[in-house]
């Protein structure tokens, strides 16, 4: 998971999980249809500030986008050269900036550039709203939406939430087994690539013991604490659902439908 | 998962409703003091702050019988007091029954109705606490720790002060502040030479040469509150030095940024003269040694001699003085006749002592322990402390972060107190045990016998063991 949830008291933690999912689920739908920048610009300007709002930490996903600038500015480079501008709209298809070979040979096309400029920001808008949507929406809350679902069985649910507990502590357990393993003197932050990979692979086995272990641990701690008891479970959190919620939601259906309608007129396109 | 879902699983489970879950849980986190820890992880708490949860979790349960297998051994004092308090609490008001597993004799002398005691698979001695304490010889054979109140009653009934064994410290004050001391000049200046007698450690001078300093160092895990907030130190060369403080005051997160698993939002660290921001753990562990809170998550070969084996190698030791060192340490952590034993069957107690072996056998310049003796009866601890007092006597650096004051009394020369992220007390343990405002800042208390000796009117207030009381009373009363 890329952002951990915090209980935080902002506007947003206080949205309803719905409300948020739906958003979110705007944002897929906006970065699959368009391939303006301007939009997609736009839209990550909204998550920006959305994010401000909820106090979103975002030194624990810098790595991330860190590492995805590489390859983001790879992609522009090469759409500019080589996209098919034929499929474009925009007159900047007819923009070549300059070329890389005498002869007006492999063009640098601006439509090219600005496509994969729309391209890498639409995987930093989705990568944000689902982080930002992980980061407010607590996991037990998740859970409980889903075992409201019609077609989740009580197993399903079982399942889905130990390995929602699971998942964690084996992040956790791996941690533990290399800081163990730095303490007693070995180096694994120094090296090339392949070398520290190389030196994981002994925590392989006791990882899988450990887990074993922790399993059974995780079963034995959870029935101590009457987990399975005959008694109908009937602690359901009552999910608050405002006038706010209702209308936000109504909000955003219509910003759904608007927005595929515009699409099909040509709108965010580039 | 929140602390709070965390509680709320087992009432949930019963199938009570959302509210008596509520209610219950809010009481839970309110009386066992949590409440702020209510929206955190499980995960990312101290050591101390996890145990308190999962008391939690079962006091939110209000079961007709409570097991508790020692569910104190990482809280501090005042936490200890304060679980015992509410144990009682739930046993008086709604009858519940409570057994509790424990090795700290002190606590079970003020709270329990019933004792019993085991030993090999079997009930060796039961009744109640008069009967079993006053058979004090049996109790010693079997190595277990007897209560600062009652080995100093023992003491005063030898001498005929008074005329029977006490139990707790409270009789031992009523009783001991009936007499009178000789001259009124006599109980403002007690005898320097006792003092000096009674000194903890092994009173050598430890070198004036820093090994590690830290300077305005400051850290914050999750970006919303500092958790370390300026703290400054230096360590000497040769000293033992023993970290104190409340749950979640910052013990462990210090320790770990000392050998560089942790690393500082601002300020800086030196070991050895060298500064270790860009330095790995790896090229660390060669001068400093940690041994973590919990010896499951330091331990992980399949043998107790692979563990040992396990640092001296990768520091290229050689096989010959690898082969010395792990022959020597097995002695002494006294696991030779499990070397091949998967270390998972180990006892807990065995377990700690094999993390410590995994450090010791790399020999770093400095060793920190972080609570050596949780979970350990009173005679392994006192082999642990002695292992870790010969280390200190071969000039190694002995740092231990404990919440067992009687520990520290014996053998530190040196006592840091933590509070909130900062370091408030500097001192030796007669001069921190004397501060009595800023240790209750730090939800810290002294040893039974600095409490009973701070209560009595006429007795100094710096007395840190039975010994040196039994001295200065004797002086006193006549
Ligand atoms: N992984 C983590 N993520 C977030 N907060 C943490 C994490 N580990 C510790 N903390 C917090 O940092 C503070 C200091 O924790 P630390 O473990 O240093 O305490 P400690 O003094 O060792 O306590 P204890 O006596 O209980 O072991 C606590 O408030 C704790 O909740
Ligand atoms: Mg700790």
């Amino acid at each position: 998971m890329l952002v951990d949830y915090r209980k935080r008291d902002t506007y947003l933690h206080k949205t309803s999980p719905k409300v948020l999912l739906l958003g979110t689920l705007l944002v897929i739908v906006a970065s699959i249809l368009w391939t303006h920048p301007l939009y997609c610009g736009v839209m990550l300007g909204l998550l920006v500030i959305l994010g401000k709002v909820a106090k979103f930490p975002w030194s624990q996903i810098k790595w991330f986008f860190k590492i995805i600038i590489i390859p983001v500015i790879f992609i522009m480079i090469i759409q500019a050269f080589s996209l098919d501008t034929s499929l474009l709209h925009s007159h900047y298809k007819e923009v070549i900036l300059f070329y890389l070979l005498p002869g007006e040979r492999l063009g640098f096309n601006l439509g090219g550039l600005l496509y994969g400029l729309a391209a890498s920001m639409k995987i930093y808008m989705v990568v944000l709203a689902v982080a930002i949507l992980g980061y407010t929406v607590s996991p037990s809350d998740f859970i409980q939406m889903i075992s409201r679902l019609r077609f989740a069985s009580r197993q399903f649910v079982f399942i889905f939430s130990t390995a929602w507990r699971f998942i964690p502590i084996i992040q956790k357990q791996i941690r533990h087994l290399l800081d163990a393993q730095k303490t007693r003197g070995m180096e694994l932050d120094k090296g090339k690539l392949i070398e520290r990979v190389r030196k994981l692979i002994p925590i392989v086995t006791p990882l899988l013991s450990n887990s074993l272990e922790t399993g059974d641990q995780i079963a034995l701690s959870m029935e101590a604490r009457a987990f399975g008891a005959k008694t109908k479970n009937k602690f359901i959190k009552p999910m608050q659902y405002s006038l706010r919620d209702r209308l936000t939601n109504y909000l955003l259906l219509v910003a759904l439908v608007l927005l595929i309608y515009a699409y099909t007129l040509g709108y965010g396109v580039l | 998962m929140t602390v709070e879902e965390d509680l709320a699983f087992g009432p949930a489970n019963l199938g009570l409703s959302y509210e008596e879950v509520m209610r219950r849980v809010e009481r839970s986190y309110t009386d066992l003091k949590i409440s702020e820890l209510k929206d955190r992880k499980p995960f990312e708490l101290s050591g101390g702050q996890k145990q308190s949860v999962s008391i939690g979790g079962v006091y939110a349960m209000l079961p007709k019988i409570i097991v508790f297998d020692e569910p104190t051994s990482m809280l501090d004092p005042i936490g200890k007091e304060r679980v015992f308090s509410i144990v009682k609490d739930i046993n008086k008001q709604y009858g519940i029954t409570i057994v509790l597993v424990e090795h700290e004799m002190s606590e079970i002398v003020k709270h329990a109705d019933k004792v019993i005691v085991m030993n090999k698979g079997q009930v060796y001695l039961q009744g109640s606490v008069e009967e079993v304490f006053s058979q004090v010889g049996k109790l010693q054979e079997l190595g277990l720790e007897i209560p600062q109140s009652i080995e100093l009653s023992m003491r005063l009934k030898e001498d005929h002060y008074i005329d029977k064994v006490l139990l707790t410290p409270a009789q031992v004050i009523e009783a001991c502040s009936g007499f009178q001391p000789k001259t009124p000049a006599a109980a403002a200046a007690p005898a320097p030479a006792v003092k000096q007698a009674a000194a903890a450690g092994d009173g050598r001078e430890p070198m004036r040469e820093p090994i590690i300093e830290v300077s305005h160092l400051r850290h914050s895990y999750l970006g919303d509150h500092d958790d370390l907030k300026d703290v400054n130190l230096t360590i000497n060369k040769g000293e033992f030095v023993a970290i104190i403080g409340q749950n979640g005051a910052g013990k462990t997160t210090l320790a770990r940024h000392i050998i560089g698993l942790l690393k500082p939002d601002a300020g800086a660290i030196t070991v050895n003269g060298r500064a270790i921001a860009d330095r790995s753990v790896a090229e660390l562990s060669r001068e400093v040694g940690y041994v973590f809170q919990n010896p499951d998550e330091q331990i992980f070969t399949d043998s107790v001699e692979d563990e040992l084996r396990f640092g001296p190698r990768n520091l290229n030791k050689g096989s010959e003085y690898t082969d010395g060192i792990v022959e020597e340490v097995l002695q002494d952590i006294g696991l030779h006749k499990y070397r091949e034993v998967w270390p998972k069957y180990l006892s807990k107690g065995e377990r700690q002592r094999l993390a410590m072996g995994s450090i010791i056998t790399m020999e770093p310049d400095v060793v920190i322990v972080d609570e050596p003796t949780t979970g350990q009866d009173w005679r392994e601890t006192l082999w642990i402390m002695d292992l870790l007092r010969k280390l200190n006597q071969k000039g190694k650096t002995i740092i231990i972060i404990t919440h067992n004051m009687e520990i520290v009394t014996r053998y530190c020369n040196r006592v840091l107190v933590m509070s909130q992220g900062e370091l408030i007390l500097d001192g030796t343990p007669k001069e921190i045990f004397t501060r009595r405002d800023k240790l209750k800042e730090a939800y810290l208390r002294p040893t039974d016998i600095t409490y009973i000796a701070q209560n009595i009117a006429f007795m100094p207030d710096d007395i840190i063991s039975v010994d040196e009381f039994y001295q200065v009373f004797r002086e006193m009363v006549g």
